[in-house]
């Protein structure tokens, strides 16, 4: 059947096996098709099903989980109950599968051009001989500098962009028709991203490909997509063209989605206005940090300077490895410095600190990932009393006291007290590592990515919050963050590092309308939904 | 750091390392009141014969003070002289050299089996289809670690010589002679090998790259054979190398079950009569032995893992074995 689209799926149900003969499932009655040519997009947020479906259709899903009802069908094919014996003829050649961390999904033991080459050998794609040439043609074809050199390298010889560059290349070796990625660049810098899509796109066009692309970022998905298929708790929510459901969404869930993402709503905190006249809290004079010694020493913060006023929010933005986390951590007191100032409320920071930090009600630091953040072993009431005991208050009721009114004002349940940080939901971590920073009632937060790990809705909570917090206590924030729609809706002024120097700083509106850096003008290029509206404009 | 360099830096490393131990012992051995020495030859119940006490009182230098006695011992041990054995008078080299020939066979059968049983074991635990026999298997390696040698050696000793026949516990008979000894030395030394293989096979087969070779079309079994094993496998080098440790001092207890004449049995047998030299030559063999596996294991690391470069395996091996796991 020519007309019949590469991938359909109807009333999709599929389940997780718990236990002795429990089946809880997790998508109940999914339909939708991929066709050929194009790029459907599942979204939705973490447990809303879409990484299940994506590995259904690409035969991947784990051994305890089964498809329990409806239809699948791959190229005409129905594959609902494929055995793996059976999926064997479809992977590669007719699903090629593009994965989520490209760090972890190639074996580190072998050399990238032989995992290229075990897809040519499976399938038989081009003759024994002419395996070598055509990796090299491959790694050539999805950009990779000096294909030959590099098809000998191993895995971790290569950065995360070329890495999933390579996991392309895998991907379309066997040249299936079908393209499943799941969340293909979450672990990647923004402009990375971008370039990875754009070489997905290209060879979609080149390769006639149908595109499952998996995502929770509706800009990317409104950038990227032609269908969207918008999931929530395994039920679609909204489903048609791209357009037609952004602009028009039928179901109140995408209404919502929408309004959670930043980029869909620079404006939503526009009302809070920071006081420049307001007096420095903290000032960061042309910092450095180098890391090792002698000639392999790396400068990760080189002469920057920064200054956040009293109840402001100052963003620090750059790609990984820009020196953004050494210079959280140097205005903590957590690391020394080899030149510069640092001040804290007033106080000169020693450039070499004492291991213990003696002035945590001052400033404190909330990290990237609640749950390395915290000792498994404890529970909240202990987590957040912690800091209190180390500065000495003896006195246990009133530490007590001190603990269930911070919990208070972040908006969680006492019942939480006695819960260790594995038993609490993602935003609920978050939220008691807020109340463990905001226990000593300092001036000044650092939030280091304090939402890259959360939902976009759990993330619009926990923002909600921290500029609740704000307001009420004049509490000044330094932001660090790789997501510039983020920084748009949050900050006042910002930093652009780019390998630990600053190159542009200022307010954040102006930066944003008018950047005078070239990397600058990468960065904000690379966010979802900025291509689409210059490509409108143009 | 050039092999080279990294090579010498290392062999340089093992020699201070044997020579710490050396001098450990010698001084726990001759700083003890007393000596032990004298004591020893001069004893009345040391039935040496009196032609042979004489000399051994000249060789071993005894008036002389106990720094000026280590320097000789040590410089003798240097050059290969191991001394003479207190209760025989035979040289401990030659000694020595009957065991050592007698224990390498069984050490080395042993690992033998230790490396395929807990490769056996692992592959069964992580991938064998029926769940049930999974977790039994799973559960083997505690088992193995709380059965004691000496009543594994006796059981096996009882069920294949004594009711079965079919291996002289008496007689010797080459190779097979080894079999039940370097078994019950392997069901010992296996298990924490067993245990971490486990978790190495268990740990690489939830990696994002088994999903990726799946979604390729490789093979299971290439997948579980090649490239999960390999992964999953290297904690568990590490550890082989350190077992070589436990065979050494599990040989003491096989040997003396199985009757047989290894460095075990004379270790045994020197410790209970105070054979001092014989003591002071088998703590330098052993400590030779654990030092130049763990060098070997060291430059074959960065072969199979190419993550670990020279520059990282001469880092502390705190360091160095995180990022093997990791």
């Amino acid at each position: 059947m020519m007309t019949e689209s590469p991938i359909v799926v109807e009333d999709l149900r599929i389940g997780y096996f718990h236990g002795r003969g429990g089946v809880a499932d997790v998508v109940h009655g999914v339909s939708f098709e991929v066709r050929r040519g194009e790029t459907t997009s599942l979204v939705g947020q973490s447990g809303s099903g879409k990484s299940t479906i994506a590995h259904a259709i690409g035969g991947l899903l784990p051994a305890n989980g089964a498809v329990t009802g409806g239809r699948i069908q791959v190229l005409g094919r129905d594959v609902t109950g494929f055995t793996s014996r059976q999926w064997r003829g479809l992977y590669g050649s007719s699903v090629g599968f593009v994965p989520q961390d490209p760090l972890s999904s190639l074996d580190p033991l072998v050399r990238v051009g032989d995992q290229i080459a075990q897809s040519l050998r499976v399938h038989r794609t081009v003759p024994r001989a002419a395996v070598r040439d055509r990796v090299v043609e491959l790694l050539d074809h999805v950009g990779i500098q000096k294909p030959a050199e590099r098809a000998r390298s191993y895995p971790h010889q290569l950065s995360g962009g070329q890495l999933q560059r390579v996991l392309i290349a895998i991907a379309v070796a066997a040249r299936p028709a079908i393209l499943v990625a799941d969340e293909p660049t979450s672990a990647l810098d923004v402009t990375v991203q971008k370039t990875i899509l754009d070489l997905l796109a290209e060879l979609q066009h080149d390769l006639g490909l149908a595109v499952l692309f998996i995502t929770h970022d509706l800009a990317l998905a409104r950038e990227r997509a032609d269908r969207l298929v918008v999931l929530n708790h395994g039920l679609v929510k909204d489903h048609g063209p791209t357009r037609q459901v952004l602009e028009n969404p039928r179901d109140p869930y995408t209404v919502t989605l929408l309004s959670h993402a930043p980029a869909e709503d620079p404006d939503r905190y526009a009302g809070r206005v920071a006081d420049h006249g307001a007096p420095v809290v903290l000032e960061i004079d042309a910092v450095s940090k180098e890391f090792g010694r002698g000639s392999g020493a790396v400068r990760a913060v080189d002469d920057v300077s920064l200054r956040l006023t009293r109840g402001s929010i100052h963003a620090v933005v750059g790609e990984s490895g820009s020196g953004k986390t050494t210079l959280a951590r140097v205005a903590a007191g957590l690391i020394g410095f080899d030149a510069g100032r640092v001040t804290v409320a007033g106080r000169e920071l020693d450039p070499q600190p004492d291991v213990v930090n003696h002035h945590g009600g001052d400033l404190q630091l909330v990290y990237q990932n609640p749950l390395a953040a915290m000792d498994p072993r404890y529970d909240v009431a202990r987590i957040v009393e912690e800091p209190l005991r180390l500065a000495g208050l003896r006195d246990r009721a009133e530490r007590r006291r001190r603990v269930r009114e911070i919990l208070d004002r972040v908006a969680l349940p006492a019942t939480v007290l006695d819960r260790r940080p594995r038993e609490v939901s993602g935003g609920q971590r978050q939220r008691v590592a807020i109340a463990r920073a905001l226990v000593l009632a300092p001036k000044i937060l650092v939030l280091d990515e304090p939402t890259s790990a959360l939902d976009v809705t759990v993330q619009a909570q926990i923002i909600d919050l921290l500029v609740e917090l704000q307001r009420e206590q004049e509490l000044s924030y330094v932001f660090i963050s790789h997501d510039l729609s983020l920084v748009r809706q949050v900050s006042d002024t910002i930093t652009v590092l780019e390998d630990g120097v600053a190159v542009e700083h200022g307010a954040t509106r102006t930066v944003f309308a008018a950047p005078a850096h070239p990397y600058t003008r990468r960065l904000l290029d690379a966010i979802p939904g900025r291509v689409a509206e210059r490509a409108v404009v143009a | 750091m050039s092999r080279r360099a990294f090579v010498a830096r290392r062999i340089a490393q093992a020699v201070l390392v044997i020579w710490l131990s050396y001098t450990l012992v010698f001084a726990v051995l001759f700083v003890l009141p007393g000596n032990p020495i004298r004591d020893k030859i001069t004893n009345p119940l040391n039935p040496l014969p009196e032609s042979v006490v004489r000399p051994l009182i000249e060789y071993y230098d005894l008036d002389l003070t106990l720094v000026e006695q280590y320097l000789v011992t040590l410089g003798r041990t240097f050059t290969g002289d191991l001394g003479y054995s207190l209760v025989s008078g035979i040289p401990v080299t030659e000694l020595l050299a009957q065991g050592l020939s007698e224990t390498l066979a069984l050490a080395a059968l042993a690992l033998l089996f230790s490396v395929l049983l807990a490769l056996g074991i692992a592959l069964t635990a992580v991938f064998f289809p029926v769940a049930a026999v999974r977790s039994v298997v799973r559960a083997l390696p505690a088992v193995f670690l709380s059965t004691p040698s000496f009543l594994v050696g006796f059981v096996l000793l009882v069920v294949f010589s004594f009711q079965l026949g079919w291996v002289s516990s008496i007689r010797d008979q080459g190779l097979v002679s080894y079999v039940l000894p370097a078994l019950t030395l392997a069901i010992a030394v296996n298990a924490p090998i067993a245990q971490v293989l486990i978790q190495g096979l268990s740990r690489a087969r939830g990696e994002p790259f088994v999903t990726v070779l799946k979604a390729k079309g490789v093979p299971p079994a290439t997948i579980a054979g090649r490239h999960i094993l390999k992964n999953g496998s290297i904690p568990a080098l590490t550890l082989t190398a350190l077992t070589v440790g436990d065979l050494l001092a599990g040989a003491t207890i096989v040997e003396t079950i199985f009757n047989r004449t290894g460095i075990g049995l004379i270790t045994e047998q020197a410790v209970r009569e105070q054979d001092t030299p014989v003591v002071m030559a088998i703590v330098v063999l052993v400590s030779t032995l654990f030092v130049v596996i763990n060098l070997f294991t060291d430059l074959v690391y960065p072969v199979i893992d190419p993550r670990i470069s020279l520059r990282a395996a001469a880092a502390p091996r705190r360091v160095r074995r995180r990022v093997a796991i990791g």
